[in-house]
């Protein structure tokens, strides 16, 4: 102790000594020519110098020393420390006077100076800190910046720590630093700062401060602290609360938007979820309802019925039942698709192949409408075909739908640029003025749905198979009346070609 | 139909269907018998021989597809599965494990019969000719003939077509038909089927994007028609 505060004062007392003899040597130039006062000045401008340089206990060394000097060298007698006459004694006198009034005010002056400049670099720093961290759009950016700049501010050991899921305090980034876990818990936990300058366990030796949230500390900034009897150190631990301050806010900011987010997204889950179960229960309560009327007309007023009457009913139900089991198998497909676990089960497929199975069934079925266009040498596509099938039967069950008895519906495939398109085009009301991005978004039906429904589920599942097959799906209003509905599928590489020797063609396997 | 006297084992857990069955295939003539389950059917199966099997794939005790399995480990009876819609991988294991078609539920009566009839046929006789709608095929003499006149196909195309009239009516999943014509390590070259199919198709049906004769069973495999 007494060995770092003798050092000091020794470098004070060297430093007096040589800017006096630096005076001495301008005074002893000026000697003849000018007066003792003016070489007095020369002391006096060694003493203001050295209170702006090197401070209060400098200049002061330094002021007794000029006086020394001005007396030894320059007041007769010369080169004694005597006093010739009263005038001398004087100048002297007014020379010490001047010389620690100058001094005093010259060290306020630079203190201030300093404290100034420290306090405009803080502002600037807190300033710095609130733009980084207004344009950090993560927690992780927002913390990487607030690390920085409290490592800028505070030296390179600043470190922030943050409570983990279970809640015990973890530090932000790299490194492995003399972290005192009590000292933080205890400021994060009371949300105090604690260390050096405060109430709280001075001793340590670095700050440990809470970033203030609303309800509570969202976590600790700890940085080295200044020393204990630094001058600053009210202010430099302000600052510390400052940066806290601002990071706690910040943080706090990015965990309110995450929950609005969060809550934003649940609202929109739920109201899809809201928008299929009741499309779902729509898609099978219209054929439920046909089914239980006709049922329940045949079962109880079978004999006031004529025999073409009770067919229509008998067939009616049949047409009801298909209706329904198109809506059971969207809703298993819709299920499977969600779950991430099942793939497309790909294989090397025929387009033409599948739209004439599709097809074929639906004239089976009776309807008489279908006209089929597939441009020859279509190359094989690598798809689901199952999948690929269910979207060509919902768009044509679609059609089959809105188009009128009399008009066909075509059902086209052709190679594009890179891909396979299908088209499924009828001559029905077309879409009105309906958004075709509605139409396969969220489980709608057009506007002029008519009653039978069933075609909200059904669009939105080929979007999404379509979709998993990295193809597009599109409708628009055709030319001349009714609509569009188009597919692609990307061609990707070709099939594999087929050997030319193989097989019974070339061998004789048979 | 001419059923007279044909036993059948349903086995499916369902009671309504269970009892649809029954009444509509008495009336055809047939005695009707139910499971509800695998064990149970493994049991009567066990103790009586069955002119036809109706399986669900979806029984409460014991896997459909090794209900058929048993099955066609001790008869040779036709074997129809009763399957969902979209449930293609089970279809293919059941028909693989030895059944000789499926019907996807639900399904009408008529096309059950149909399918009925198809597979008892097989077991009736091995009519090794195949005639439908003009399209006629002597499989000795290597003939096919499209209301009257000769339509030359090449050897793969003949070996494709013949398997498919072999098995007329049933579906022949796509490993069954690669593995048949090409070879057991051709299973899983499907492309060479699409192919083919297209070539025969070109040749053999009027309208070849909605066959009339050569049907697609998509997920599964192909049909000759057989009504």
């Amino acid at each position: 102790m007494n060995q770092t505060r003798a050092l000091p004062l020794l470098h004070s007392l060297l430093r007096a000594v040589a800017l006096t003899a630096l005076a001495t040597a301008v005074a002893w130039a000026m000697d003849g020519a000018y007066s003792l006062a003016s070489q007095a000045m020369a002391y006096l401008l060694a003493v203001v110098f050295s209170a702006f340089r090197f401070g209060r206990r400098d200049s002061m060394l330094t002021a007794v020393a000029g006086v020394v000097a001005l007396n030894f060298f320059f007041v007769p007698p010369r080169f004694t420390l005597n006093i010739e006459n009263a005038d001398y004694g004087f100048t002297l006198a007014a020379l010490l006077l001047v010389s620690l009034v100058v001094s005093g005010l010259a060290t306020r002056l630079k203190a201030e100076t300093v404290q100034a400049r420290l306090r405009e670099r803080r502002a600037r720093q807190l300033h710095a800190l609130a733009d980084a961290l207004a344009a950090a759009e993560d927690e992780a950016l927002l913390l990487g910046r607030s690390s920085d700049a409290l490592s800028e501010a505070f030296g390179k050991d600043a470190v922030l720590l943050l409570p983990d899921a279970t809640g015990a305090l973890k530090q932000h980034g790299p490194g492995s630093l003399p972290i005192d876990g009590d000292a933080a818990k205890w400021a994060f936990e009371q949300r105090r700062s604690i260390g050096p300058g405060t109430a709280y366990w001075p001793e340590l030796p670095r700050w440990y401060t809470p970033l203030p949230g609303d309800e509570r500390a969202l976590g600790v900034a700890t940085v080295v602290a200044s020393l204990p009897d630094s001058p600053g150190i009210g202010e430099a631990l302000r600052h510390l609360e400052a940066f806290a301050r601002q990071i706690g806010l910040a943080l706090q900011r990015g965990q309110l938007t995450q929950r609005v987010q969060a809550a934003a997204l649940e609202v929109k889950t739920e109201s899809v979820r809201n928008a299929l179960l009741a499309s779902i229960s729509h898609d099978m309560r219209t054929p439920l309802s046909a089914i239980l009327g006709s049922a329940t007309t045949l079962s109880g007023q079978r004999q006031y019925l004529s025999e073409a009457q009770q067919q229509e009913l008998l067939r009616n139900i049949e047409d009801e039942v298909l209706q329904m089991t198109a809506t059971a198998e969207n809703i298993l497909q819709l299920a499977r698709l969600s779950s991430q676990r099942v793939g497309l089960r790909r294989d090397w497929e025929s387009l033409g192949e599948i739209i004439g199975a599709v097809v074929g069934r639906q004239r089976r079925r009776g309807d008489q409408r279908l006209v089929v266009r597939v441009a020859p040498d279509l190359p094989l596509v690598y798809v689901d075909a199952v999948l690929i099938a269910q979207v060509l039967a919902n768009l044509i069950g679609n059609a089959e739908r809105y188009a009128p008895d009399d008009s066909p519906i075509e059902v086209a495939a052709s190679s594009g640029v890179g891909e396979l398109v299908v088209t499924v085009e009828d001559r029905g009301p077309g879409l009105g003025g309906e958004d075709p991005a509605r139409l396969f978004g969220k489980f709608q039906r057009g506007r002029d749905a008519p009653a039978q429904g069933g075609a909200g589920l059904g669009l939105a599942i080929c979007k999404a198979i379509v979709e998993l097959h990295g193809g597009r799906i599109d409708a628009r209003n055709r030319d001349g009346g009714g609509a569009t509905f188009e597919f692609s599928l990307p061609r990707g590489v070709d099939a594999p070609a087929l050997p030319a020797s193989i097989g019974p063609e070339a061998g004789d396997k048979r | 139909m001419s059923a007279t006297g044909r036993e059948l084992l349903v086995i499916e857990d369902d009671a309504e269907i269970r009892l649809f069955l029954k009444t509509s295939l008495v009336a055809d003539g047939f005695e009707v018998f139910a499971a509800t389950g695998g064990r149970e059917a493994q049991a009567m199966a066990g103790h009586r021989q069955f002119d036809l099997f109706v399986v669900d794939l979806g029984l409460p005790d014991i896997d459909g597809v090794d209900v058929v399995r048993f099955l066609r480990a001790r008869s040779q009876a036709p074997i129809l599965i009763l399957s969902a819609q979209t449930d293609e991988a089970r279809k293919i294991e059941g028909l693989d494990a030895g059944a000789d078609d499926y019907i996807a539920k639900p399904f009408g009566i008529g096309e059950l019969r149909a399918r009925m009839r198809v597979a008892l046929r097989r077991t009736g006789n091995a009519a090794p000719n195949y005639e439908l709608d003009g399209l006629a095929v002597d499989l000795d003499r290597r003939q096919v003939r499209r209301n009257g006149r000769e339509i030359h196909l090449t050897p793969i195309e003949f070996a494709l077509f013949a398997r498919l009239a072999r098995s007329a009516g049933r579906v022949v999943t796509h490993r069954q038909l690669l593995s048949d014509v090409w070879g057991a390590e051709y299973v899983e070259h499907t492309h060479y089927l699409r192919i083919y199919m297209g070539q025969l198709r070109a040749k053999i049906e009027s309208d070849p994007a909605v066959p009339r004769f050569l049907l697609t069973d998509t997920g599964v495999g192909y049909r000759l028609a057989g009504e």
